[in-house]
């Protein structure tokens, strides 16, 4: 996938190719069970692993307890419309603690919308163009109602090139309000000096550019500056950036069992890539990287835990008050 | 038929019917292929200097940092063939001449000797990129009979004419009729193969660097 | 023409040593061991008037005497021209003294007396249109009288490229349905000598050959004699090095052309021409046409007067590209609708898209 996009001499750009394929092949019913079975939650349950509002809201109530911070939702008129996804909402609750303590910090009005909390695209993976604008409406009607300013992709491949490329020609008009990744809003607040943060990580670490977020998504500086703001010891992999070799398999290469021994077979790339630096820890800010890097990980025996970027500054930053 | 007439077929006729075929595909398919339009993109663009289509289409020219290193076979084998196939084909006097007919426009020329030696080196690299297609696995089972067939007619043209001026194998006349007919038969093939890449590229190159520029990403 | 050749030459002011220096040239020319040179000279020299020398029958068909001018004309007097000394030339239209019915008495009687062993030379092609009307002499048609001397012939040498392959008179639409001699008759051994004219030396190269071996020259594949016809005009071409270096005279008065530079341009045929004009010259040595600044017409190579026009060069198209307009415009018109046709199919699929919906993944 890397090598077409990036150094194909006559230009071609297979990833297009292959969604035409799946759109056909999804249209006929001849997509994998696996993923089937993820957009048939989201689309009727409202997220692919099967979160409803209640367990949101559970959610936001072990946080505010946790971090003492207000996580609203539906609040009209914020400036941030924030997205999670499943991976988040269940495995990662520190990623809404994180915002909570980044907004807070920066002082920007933010909020969860009710109707439109979970970011993945399911229908975008399995290649449907009806389904995955269905998907998209969803957060574009939750947007447009709560008037915010900004909606935030979370960490998560799929959902930001769904909402940020892909959204606008689903449902065939422009956004009305902005979409950025929140490494983008991070790299902002950066910018702005409204990140402060304190301490530095002291391990060897290195960061995985997703694929979407980097190549196809034009997010490559930020993160760099954000990790060098937290670490003293941050290592560049060879070919990180723009030419970074992938995680192992994209949202729809992982959601399948089928495709489990070309996840590994392709996470060799990734083996030699960190090899190259050794690194203590490894850093990412797409959830599904997450999940196949560790997979791959575990596989080969390597112990090198993954951390999300975001997480890691939301450690920085001094609590309230401090 | 003797050697004279097959050369003065090649010459006349054949040549017409080629050229004619050659000309009808090309223009059919650069208007069907651009024809098909695209959709305006309705995202908000995110404007990077570097990222545009037209960046693309000269970076796509070079080979990405550590590609050279990663493929040299295909980097500077494909360098090589691309850049020899042009020296023969637009420097060679006789060559010149016959593009001077055509389009009634005339350039210097090179001297024969420096010609023979791209010829070989062409050649020789287009038989490197070959062998490396059929040594890598990875190459070998993403080769089709069209991969392998294009190669063939566009290996022919160099090779017969390079046998042709030095009178390798068969007399000059017959070579040089062998020559412009292997040539005609890539005329024919070229609109309705992937060969039509020598017109496509370009456009290709501008519409994945503009789709890419449009996200901020100098591809 | 009366006791042994060599009498007869030194009486014509040719000296011992100056014939066997030129059948010593004639051997090395014909690419033959330098002993073939002394064997060539004794066997022609010293035929004494008592031993009968072969006799040879021209006829002449559809030509225009070139041919004959070339043999006997260009070089007089010269060594070649006296040659003709060591065969007995029994018929020879423009040459022999006899005309009319003795003129065709000489010709029966040379064919009965010599039948099996004389050598024919024909010049001119034979027309086989209206039953072979366009070309008769003695009331008959060239093709049975071709077919008629042919048969009590040793070999048979067609001169010049009429005879060799049609030449001129074949030359499209060929309204005389010329051929050559090698496309009536297939039983005897045919050289072919072709040029508009031959060359003299190659001529009295071949027939010196004959005279000491009894046989013809090794031939190539067109029936030439490889000695003369081996290597291209272009190949031995003394303005080669320019063709190398790439310069070309552009017009037939331009500095290229007064520089002496390669005619390629211009339409010289040399590099698909096999003769020995850049090697023999004309006229005794003195000139040949791209020495006179003129490019090769290639007028040893059969259908040479059809090969897409004198003053065009080898690498241009040979005829006007008639059908490429056309082609473009049936291109641009069938892209056009192709184009018009995917949009109709786009818009018909837009229009008729039904939005997929859950159940559809478990079709």
């Amino acid at each position: 996938m890397r090598t077409l996009l990036a150094v194909c001499p006559v230009g071609n750009d297979i990833v297009y190719m292959v969604r035409k394929f799946r759109e056909g092949m999804s249209a006929s019913g001849n997509a994998p069970v696996g993923i089937k079975g993820a957009v048939n939650r989201t689309v009727t349950i409202g997220s692919p692993m099967g979160v409803k509002l209640p367990a949101v809201k559970a959610q936001m109530k072990h946080v505010e307890e946790d971090y003492g911070l207000p996580i609203p939702m539906d609040a009209e008129g914020a400036e941030y419309m924030v997205m999670l996804s499943s991976m988040e909402i269940i495995n990662f609750p520190e990623y809404l603690g994180a915002i909570a303590k980044i907004m807070n910090q920066a002082g920007k009005t933010w909020t969860l919308c009710s109707t439109a909390f979970e970011a993945t695209n399911a229908g975008m993976q399995i290649g449907n163009s009806d389904l995955a604008k269905l998907l998209v409406s969803r957060i574009v009607d939750g947007a447009e109602r709560l008037k915010v300013k900004t909606v935030i992709s979370p960490e998560c491949g799929h959902a930001y090139t769904a909402l940020r490329w892909e959204g606008a020609n689903l449902i065939g008009r422009p956004f009305t309000f902005q979409v950025k990744h929140i490494i983008e809003v991070l790299g902002e607040f950066q910018e702005q000096g409204l990140l402060k943060t304190e301490g530095f990580e002291t391990d060897r670490l290195t960061f995985h550019d997703p694929c979407q977020l980097a190549r196809r998504g034009g997010v490559i500086k930020q993160q760099r500056n954000l990790m060098n703001q937290v670490a003293k010891n941050f290592v560049e992999m060879p070919d990180a950036g723009f030419m970074n070799w992938c995680c192992g398999g994209g949202g729809g290469a992982s959601a399948i069992e089928e495709g489990e021994e070309l996840r590994i077979e392709a996470f060799k790339k990734k083996k030699s890539q960190l090899d190259a630096v050794k690194p203590d820890r490894l850093v990412t800010a797409c959830a599904n990287c997450r999940i196949v890097l560790e997979e791959g990980l575990e596989h080969y025996q390597m112990d090198i835990p993954v951390v999300g970027l975001t997480e890691m500054i939301a450690e920085h930053i001094p609590e309230k008050g401090a | 038929m003797n050697e004279m007439q097959f050369l003065t077929w090649v010459r006349g006729t054949g040549l017409n019917i080629a050229l004619g075929i050659f000309l009808l595909g090309v223009i059919w398919r650069l208007i069907e292929i651009y024809g098909l339009g695209r959709k305006k993109d309705l995202s908000a663009p995110r404007n990077v200097s570097g990222a545009s289509g037209w960046n693309t289409m000269f970076r796509r020219s070079v080979p990405p940092e550590g590609m050279l290193k990663k493929s040299p076979v295909s980097y500077i084998g494909g360098y090589i063939f691309h850049l020899g196939l042009f020296v023969v084909l637009f420097l060679f006097a006789p060559h010149i001449k016959f593009f001077e007919s055509l389009l009634g426009i005339s350039w210097p020329g090179l001297p024969s000797q420096f010609i023979d030696l791209v010829a070989v080196v062409t050649i020789a690299a287009m038989v490197v990129v070959l062998v490396d297609r059929i040594n890598k696995p990875v190459k070998r089972y993403l080769s089709t009979f069209e991969d392998w067939f294009t190669w063939l007619v566009t290996f022919l043209p160099v090779l017969t004419g390079w046998m042709a001026v030095q009178h390798l194998l068969l007399p000059y006349t017959t070579m040089l009729a062998l020559h412009i007919l292997s040539v005609e038969i890539l005329l024919i093939v070229l609109p309705f193969t992937k060969l039509f890449h020598a017109f496509t590229l370009w456009g290709s190159r501008w519409y994945n660097g503009q789709v890419n520029g449009h996200k901020g990403v100098a591809v | 023409m009366q006791g042994p050749l060599i009498d007869t030459l030194a009486r014509q002011g040719v000296t011992r040593r100056t014939f066997f220096k030129y059948c010593a040239t004639l051997a090395s020319l014909m690419a033959l061991p330098p002993s073939a040179g002394r064997a060539m000279a004794e066997a022609m020299a010293a035929s004494p008037a008592a031993v009968k020398r072969p006799s040879v029958i021209w006829l002449p068909f559809q030509e225009c005497t070139g041919c004959t001018e070339s043999i006997t004309r260009s070089h007089s007097p010269t060594i070649e021209g006296l040659i003709f000394d060591a065969i007995s030339l029994d018929y020879q239209e423009t040459l022999m003294a006899a005309a009319g019915h003795q003129a065709e008495e000489a010709l029966h009687k040379a064919m009965k007396d010599n039948e099996g062993k004389y050598l024919l030379i024909v010049d001119g092609s034979i027309p086989l249109g209206l039953d072979g009307a366009y070309s008769c002499i003695a009331g008959k048609s060239n093709l049975e009288t071709l077919k008629e001397v042919a048969k009590g012939a040793a070999a048979i040498v067609a001169m010049g490229s009429c005879a060799a392959f049609g030449g001129i008179p074949k030359a499209n639409p060929n309204p005389t349905g010329a051929v050559s001699v090698s496309d009536v008759i297939k039983d005897k051994p045919i050289i072919n000598i072709p040029g508009c004219p031959p060359i003299p030396v190659v001529m009295t190269g071949v027939l010196a050959h004959f005279l000491t071996f009894g046989s013809l020259p090794e031939m190539d594949s067109k029936g030439r004699p490889k000695a003369f016809y081996g290597e291209t005009i272009h190949d031995r071409c003394y303005r080669r090095p320019f063709y190398d270096q790439g310069k070309f005279a552009k017009t037939f008065d331009d500095e290229g052309a007064r520089k002496g530079w390669c005619l390629f341009e211009l339409g010289c045929k040399g590099p698909v021409t096999y003769n020995a004009c850049a090697t023999v010259k004309w006229n005794g040595g003195t000139s040949w046409p791209v020495e006179s600044g003129h490019g090769c017409l290639g007028c040893s190579e059969p259908d040479f007067w059809d090969a897409g026009g004198f003053y065009k060069a080898l690498s241009m198209p040979a005829d006007p590209l008639k059908m490429v307009s056309a082609a473009a415009a049936v291109g641009a018109a069938a892209g056009v609708a192709v184009s018009f046709a995917n949009r109709a199919k786009k818009s018909a699929a837009k229009a008729g898209h039904e939005t997929t919906t859950l159940a559809d993944l478990e079709k």
